[in-house]
């Protein structure tokens, strides 16, 4: 079979359990696209070597649940002995000293690390274009932004580049990318997945997840990298969430909420369209939509600049040189901006006006959606205002990031889990559309999504590189 | 001019736990090769996460019991962010607004000293400063790095260095007693920064200085000292008064015993305090604080109190009470006898031939000390104080060993008069000596011991012969 | 022009205590950038917040410890693998400039 780097995990699974083909042919194919496209696309920081993979997949227990599966990590996920830079020239040349602990089950598991994906710098942007090494570009038309922070996992997965991808969101940094690759990004509840060995960004709300090609396939690898850690203090103790076997045939009984705040001005008109679109298709599958008045989003934005840059301020305090990296000369204009704002916003005469309000707010946010999630039984929007920007949009935009994921900032400062699906097409460019619910309700926004996608084909196109 | 001193005690505990603060590397470093306690979490490394120590917390609580604090049931973690080489992660998690204890109070030299908090954080690595190759550099050593600290503050309530002194004294006594650390300033598990100004004439206050770089008890008193007349004639000289931003900081010189300034304070730093989003508030039952407080040993006050109603003296009492080990193995000769003679006779021992051996409690037997009490008035107190380590080294019934050597002295009057009157008609002269002089009596007691092979009791071999010369 | 409520003394101040070192042709520009930031979180004042406790913690867990018991570490060669400069086991770096803190 040629071409196997373009199968779902499900097919790839399927296949080399009836051994129409072996791992080996697997990795060696998606090694074979890498070599293909990489130069346009610029997916990948490092690339691990093919013999060294080769000789993994040869050697993987094929009882394994991803047994020879090829993976792309985002490269703020350590993996010991690999190069792990968060695409930024601090970390140019650090190898690091052990194994974070969702690649360790990743590994555990059978999968094969291929290489670590590019980023924005640290994970400050949603646009990739702040990575220290290149901007990534989106397969769908490479004059065009993969999204981010996670775009390289995006790009490489939509470009079949890997057969599953992991990535993190700290707000928008999964979904939105996977919305400007026409993909599927998972972000599950705060603390399902353990954030040992990731490099920080926001602490209170950093969450690693799947970043894949169907609903699918993103549950299955969700239920191989979730569980508690003890490691990870924030890290949650309900029981590792297990791969849905129960899929439902309709959405009758389910109310689907659909805030107004979620087209705003600066929203396109067809990513509107197709969100519209994908609500009546919710309809027709039996689900009620009630529009909802949310909290303003402004608010999230506010809060989530204050909070996240503070965070940041503090936890990127460790990059000095002397343990590991280069020194703090090394940080670019991305980081430098938002480490002043957070060393700002906690300093003394400002802590209170700025982060203690910022977290009194974030109460509102939670209390809100606690409000919303009594009417209706999950949330639905578009993922992004628009569809992928074009190269140098971001720059000279002091918050663009935030006012990106300005759809996402909510759900994430209340920890909640959300799903990013394709549901449309503008200009040859994918739309997304995301679905939210309440902390620990995975299982049915992905039983959700499953339905939509298993009703709709945007998930089966390809881009033509 | 009238100058009141006012003294603020700032003191670090290292606790003795297995392993550290946020990770479970080895917490003892003591002499370990450089680097080789660490790990991701206490070396700062990209990705690590903090997980707390139950068993630190629980000591912090403990501590905080047994020096008479509120102990906050509901409490969490801050970072305290500053640079500094030693610091691998850029910032300290510390206690800032909800301390595991606060607002106690200990007795010291009779005055209550009030202690503000007694709160949980994690210590530095250890930095060097040497030339190498003509450069001057630092070398990191970061085993050191995350083992658990308790940081104990007092109110400024001291009136005096030398009351400073007992009072490091105190803490460093209760924080052994419970088992919590070695306090060891020598060693480095117990630090302590003192902050002194002056009231002057009950209106004026000096500026406020803290003095570090203090590594003994003697250094503290001798650093406060030297302060206080500094302070003194500081103001003097120029007057200045304490400010909301004239606070510094000076280094104790113990070569030259003197204090320098460190450096001006521009303004206290900012620490941008916030609460740690790593690790998740804490939440002590009061069930479990009953169960923290319920396995305090009794203290030292409390011991020394209850010493001093077997009417021991104030000194015998705070000498047996000072160790936990030591007084533990007391009790156990003293076995709940509530004899005062007895008290002071095991005390004796105590302090006295048993001080100088290194004791063991399972070889302590009370029985011994009870059958030499017994028979004291047969026994010379040499013969004591030999018998008491002989039958602890030995384990044999003292009674049976002061048989086998003779040691049993002569009370029996009869038998000492029958001795007395053979020595008085065996030497004239020395008869006629006494006569004239009743000190030489010393000479006939001599005779009189020396024909009872030593076995007469001397007391009242010197009775009988004063009789009988009379 | 957004207002400019950060100057250069702030900017200053805030790179100091950052441990970052602007380069001065790029001060004005982030003075901008930090002011137009700075105005936009500023909305959080329009909301009142009096009697609303502060969320820290987003999945509500608290009394998370571990057990005081001894974990394997790092060997020295790992712990100074990335080391720029070492000596003799320790990490070596350019003496600090406030030896005593």
């Amino acid at each position: 079979m040629p071409n196997l780097n373009k199968l779902t995990l499900k097919e790839a699974l399927l296949g080399i359990k009836e051994k129409k083909f072996t791992a080996p042919e697997l990795v060696s194919d998606c090694y074979d696209r890498i070599a293909a496209v990489d130069h346009q696309l610029n997916s990948f920081v490092t690339i691990v070597d093919k013999e060294t993979a080769l000789k993994q997949a040869q050697k993987v227990d094929p009882s394994l649940p991803l047994a020879g599966i090829p993976v792309a990590i985002k490269d703020n996920f350590l993996i010991e002995g690999l190069r792990t830079t968060a695409s930024s020239k601090v970390l140019d040349s650090y190898i690091a000293q052990y194994t974070s602990t969702v690649v360790q089950k990743l590994i555990s598991a059978g999968a094969i690390v291929i290489g670590k994906t590019n980023m924005d710098a640290w994970a400050h942007g949603s646009s990739t274009e702040t990575s220290d090494f290149g901007p990534t570009k989106n397969p769908w038309n490479t004059n065009h932004l993969p999204g981010g922070s996670s775009g390289g996992s995006a790009a490489a997965v939509a470009a079949d580049e890997c057969i599953i991808s992991i990535g993190s969101e700290t707000a928008g940094s999964i979904r939105q990318p996977s919305a400007w690759c026409g993909i599927v990004g998972l972000k599950p509840t705060y603390g399902r997945c353990s954030r040992y060995g990731v490099i920080s960004m926001a602490s209170s709300t950093d969450s690693p997840g799947p970043i894949c090609k169907t609903v699918d396939d993103s549950a299955f690898v969700l239920s191989i990298i979730a569980g508690h850690d003890p490691n990870d203090a924030t890290s949650i103790d309900q029981n590792s969430w297990l791969y849905p076997s129960q899929s439902i045939s309709d959405l009758k009984g389910l109310r689907l909420g659909l805030p107004k705040a979620y087209f705003p001005s600066e929203i396109k008109t067809e990513v509107k369209e197709a969100t519209l679109r994908a609500a009546e298709t919710f309809k027709k599958l039996g689900a009620e939509i009630i529009e909802l008045d949310v909290l303003d989003p402004q608010y999230a934005i506010a809060v989530y600049t204050v909070l996240q840059r503070s965070e940041v301020s503090s936890n990127l305090a460790r990059f000095t040189g002397v343990r590991y990296g280069n020194d703090r000369s090394f940080f670019a204009k991305e980081a430098i901006r938002r480490i002043m704002l957070g060393t700002y916003s906690l300093s003394s005469g400002y802590y209170d006006a700025y982060y203690l309000k910022a977290q009194k707010v974030r109460t509102l946010i939670v209390d809100d959606f606690n409000n919303q999630f009594k009417k209706v039984d999950a949330i639905i929007g578009p993922t992004s205002p628009t569809t992928a920007l074009p190269l140098g949009a971001t720059q000279g935009q002091a918050m663009f990031g935030e006012l990106e994921d300005m759809l996402m900032e909510p759900s994430s400062l209340a920890g909640l889990p959300g799903i990013s699906i394709p549901c449309g097409f503008a200009n040859g460019l994918p739309i997304g559309l995301q679905i939210t619910g309440p902390q620990l309700s995975e299982d049915k926004i992905v039983n959700i999504a499953r339905l939509f996608e298993s009703n709709t084909d945007y998930h089966l196109q390809r881009p033509q590189l | 001019m009238k100058v009141t001193p006012i003294i603020g005690l700032e003191v670090h505990v290292e606790l003795k736990t297995k392993s550290k603060m946020f990770c479970g590397c080895d917490a003892s470093h003591f002499h370990a090769q450089p680097n080789t306690h660490t790990c991701p979490v206490c070396l700062g490394l990209p990705g690590a996460l903090p997980v707390p120590n139950k068993t630190a917390c629980d000591w912090d609580i403990k501590l905080g019991l047994a020096l008479g604090c509120s102990i906050n049931r509901n409490s969490f973690f801050e970072r305290k962010n500053y640079f500094y080489p030693d610091l691998p992660k850029g910032y300290q998690i510390t206690q800032l607004q909800k301390p595991f204890a606060i607002n106690g109070k200990i007795k010291v030299d009779g005055y209550d000293i009030r202690i503000n908090r007694a709160h949980m954080e994690e210590d530095t690595g250890k930095s060097v400063h040497m030339t190498l190759d003509g450069k001057d550099v630092t070398l990191l050593d970061y085993n050191r790095s995350g083992v658990p600290l308790v940081e104990i503050v007092s109110e400024p309530d001291i009136p005096s260095a030398q009351v400073a002194k007992s009072y490091l004294n105190k803490i460093q006594q209760i924080v052994r007693y419970i088992g919590i650390s070695d306090a060891d300033i020598e060693k480095g598990s117990m630090r302590c920064e003192p902050t002194v100004n002056l009231c002057i004439d009950d209106k004026y206050f000096t500026p406020l200085v803290e003095i570090k770089n203090v590594a003994s008890l003697t250094g503290v008193l001798n650093a406060i000292e030297f302060e206080i007349k500094r302070q003194t004639q500081e103001y003097i000289d120029s007057n200045i008064v304490k400010s909301d931003t004239n606070k510094t900081t000076r280094g104790w010189d113990a070569d030259k015993s003197l204090t320098f300034l460190q450096r001006e304070k521009e303004g206290s730093a900012d620490y941008r305090y916030f609460p740690e989003p790593d690790i998740p508030p804490i939440e002590y039952s009061d069930d479990e604080i009953e169960a923290i407080r319920a396995s305090l040993p009794e203290l030292p006050d409390q011991k020394i109190a209850r010493y001093k109603s077997y009417n021991l003296s104030d000194y015998d009492a705070n000498l047996l009470a000072d160790d936990a080990v030591f007084s533990a193995i007391f009790e156990k000769a003293l076995n709940n006898s509530t004899d005062f003679e007895f008290a002071k006779f095991v005390t004796n021992l105590f302090i006295g031939p048993l001080k100088t051996i290194s004791l063991e409690i399972e070889k302590i037997n009370p029985i011994f000390f009870k059958n030499i009490f017994e028979h004291k008035k047969e026994l010379s107190s040499t013969a004591i104080k030999q018998l008491i380590l002989d039958s602890y080294e030995t384990g044999i019934d003292p009674l049976e060993i002061a048989k086998s050597k003779n040691l049993f002295q002569v009370s029996d009057t009869g038998k000492i008069e029958e001795i007395a009157k053979k020595i008085i008609a065996d030497n004239p002269k020395a008869v006629a000596d006494y006569q004239k002089n009743p000190l030489s009596i010393g000479f006939l007691i001599g005779q009189l011991m020396r024909a009872s092979a030593g076995s007469a009791n001397p007391q009242l071999a010197k009775e009988i012969l004063e009789k009988l010369l009379k | 022009m957004p207002d400019t409520k950060i100057n250069r003394d702030d900017l200053l101040h805030i790179a100091k205590l950052s441990r970052l070192t602007i380069p001065s042709e790029e001060e004005n520009e982030l003075i901008d950038q930090l002011s137009q930031t700075v105005s936009y979180i500023d909305v959080l004042t329009k909301l009142d917040t009096q009697n609303v406790a502060p969320t820290f913690q987003v999945n509500h867990k608290k009394n998370v410890f571990r057990s005081d018991e001894i974990k394997p570490s790092l060997t020295q060669q790992q712990a100074l693998s990335n080391a720029k400069d070492a000596y003799q086991g320790y990490f070596k770096t350019e003496a600090t400039i406030n030896k005593n803190k």
